[in-house]
């Protein structure tokens, strides 16, 4: 017995009246498959924020480039940090954090994962092996 | 490594046995909490998918042997352009657990698996695909076993009495092998072997957090310590700019191009999108207990982030004032904590590198041993053998 669900070509939809092939639920019928797709799409969308933020940020004022040489006058120190570093990603770790406190702690849906089935894999490996 | 200063005070020692006693108590009780043929290796693999927020969090903290001593080098040989190399890390909670978490939770529940072989077979369907997916992980896991195993016993070895060593070459007849090093592996392997072989996947994780914990308290321990010796950052940044040129100071590093804003891009890449598939994290993600401890495991794990990497940037960035010019930039730590505290509190802190490899050690262990138990030989060679 198999308990794995048929999977379509698109991860995160099921072509219009299609069933599914196993007795799970339909993925857009799943609660855990929807908010889990919801919630992938903002941390990722926020990661990519992140990521060019910070790389552009840091690029452009803490990067020696060809004709912008920096020096200890460019430093520019806030609290001891260099002024690119302070801004370019101890600033946006700070407001990541707050950002994570918000979405884990309030966002994110708490989903019922279902019974753990385990026992019965287990039997399935046996039942092969004394079948076989 | 030149282990003056180390071995001739048995603090370090003392606090590395007791770390060691410490884990390998933590496997025998493990192990009673495992005890019970129903289900077990459900709970010798899993811990019965029971793990709370806090455990999920500090053992897919990715700490490793590299966060302790291999990072540290890196930002007092290229300063303040690492802390952009580790920067996703804010992020990377987040994406590896986030994405991927409910997901995973849900269809090894679904499924029953218990390893990643399983769950990648009975997903999709596809006995090949699982013996592959063991194939792999069993191969690669192997492989970044060995740096592992070489960082413990390297750490063993600073710490145990000179005169250790010269025993054990005397009885051994001498030669050129290095035997404060072959003991700090044997000790190391032992240890790690015992505890993980005997308590299973919950001496891991329990192991794990008590690692963590004496981790983030080294590093919250060294940081007012080497605030205060330096000078402050802006004094030990300028120094550092002395010593090793204005990169110090900005990208792309001190010395050389250690960080071109492409691999910068490339890093924020690695850390946060390509962790989704370490098999390690994704171990935990088919162990926790329900959907609002992964949740606040996220939580946590990006809070326990903050407060280990942005000290440790600060920490070594400081490390240039406080000890300049120093040739072998890998020492930086252990020399470090020997020049700031005390023995005592300095066989503590080295601890935490310590720990940090036991722990990688023992979850890459625990999913080689599953692969080989489950998906080897009760898949394919004794199907009906006893659990136990």
């Amino acid at each position: 017995m198999s308990r794995a669900e048929t999977p379509p070509s698109d991860p995160c939809r099921v072509a219009e009246g299609q069933a599914p092939r196993s007795p799970v639920p339909g993925r857009r019928d799943d609660p855990v498959f929807v908010h889990a797709c919801r919630e992938a799409i903002i941390i990722l969308s926020f990661w990519l924020a992140v990521t060019v933020y910070c790389c552009a940020y840091s690029y452009f004022f803490g990067y020696i480039r060809p004709g912008r040489p920096l020096g200890p006058d460019d430093v520019r120190p806030i609290l001891g940090i260099p002024s690119w570093a302070f801004w370019g990603f101890v600033v946006p770790w700070l407001l990541c954090a707050l950002f994570t406190v918000w979405f884990a702690g309030f966002y994110m849906a708490d989903d019922d994962l279902g019974d753990d089935r385990a026992g019965e894999l287990d039997a399935d490996i046996r039942q092969g092996g004394a079948d076989g | 490594m030149d282990s003056s200063g180390l071995s001739d005070h048995p603090g370090p020692l003392l606090a590395l046995l007791l770390f060691t006693l410490v884990s390998l108590a933590l496997g025998v009780v493990a192990n009673l909490t495992t005890g019970g043929k129903v289900g077990f290796l459900r709970k010798y693999f899993l811990g019965n998918r029971s793990l709370g927020a806090f455990a999920v969090a500090l053992t897919a903290a990715v700490m490793s042997g590299g966060t302790f001593m291999g990072f540290p080098s890196l930002v007092y040989s290229f300063g303040w352009v690492v802390g952009l190399w580790i920067a996703s890390y804010m992020v990377a909670p987040l994406t590896v657990l986030g994405v991927l978490g409910k997901r995973i939770g849900q269809l090894s529940r679904r499924t029953g698996a218990i390893t990643l072989p399983d769950l990648f077979r009975e997903r999709y369907g596809s006995p090949v695909l699982g013996f592959l997916t063991s194939l792999l992980i069993m191969f690669f896991l192997t492989v970044n076993l060995i740096p592992q195993f070489k960082a413990g016993a390297l750490i063993m070895k600073i710490v145990l009495p000179a005169n250790a060593s010269t025993l054990f070459t005397t009885a051994g007849g001498g030669g050129s092998t290095d035997a404060a090093y072959l003991i700090g592996l044997a000790i190391f392997t032992a240890t790690v072997v015992a505890y993980t072989a005997y308590g299973g996947f919950l001496a891991a994780i329990w192991t794990d957090v008590f690692q963590s914990l004496v981790m983030a308290l080294g590093v919250l321990i060294l940081f007012p310590l080497a605030m205060a010796a330096s000078g402050g950052l802006a004094h030990a940044t300028l120094t550092g700019m002395d010593q090793a040129g204005p990169g110090f100071a900005f990208g792309p590093g001190a010395g050389r191009d250690f960080h071109p804003i492409g691999l910068a891009v490339s890093f924020f890449v690695m850390w946060a999108i390509t962790g989704m598939g370490q098999p390690s994290t994704m171990v935990r993600l088919m162990a926790f207990r329900d959907s609002r401890t992964l949740r606040y495991s996220i939580l946590y794990l990006t809070l326990y982030n903050a407060l280990i990497y942005i000290p440790l940037i600060f920490i070594f960035v400081a490390a240039r004032s406080i000890l300049p010019g120093l040739s072998e930039s890998d020492e930086i730590m252990p020399r470090l904590v020997i020049k700031l505290a005390n023995p005592h509190v300095a066989g503590l802190i080295l601890a935490a590198p310590y720990g940090a490899v036991m722990s990688t050690v023992s979850g890459f262990l625990l999913i080689v041993a599953s692969g080989l138990v489950r998906d080897v030989y009760q898949r394919f060679l004794r199907p009906t053998a006893t659990e136990r």
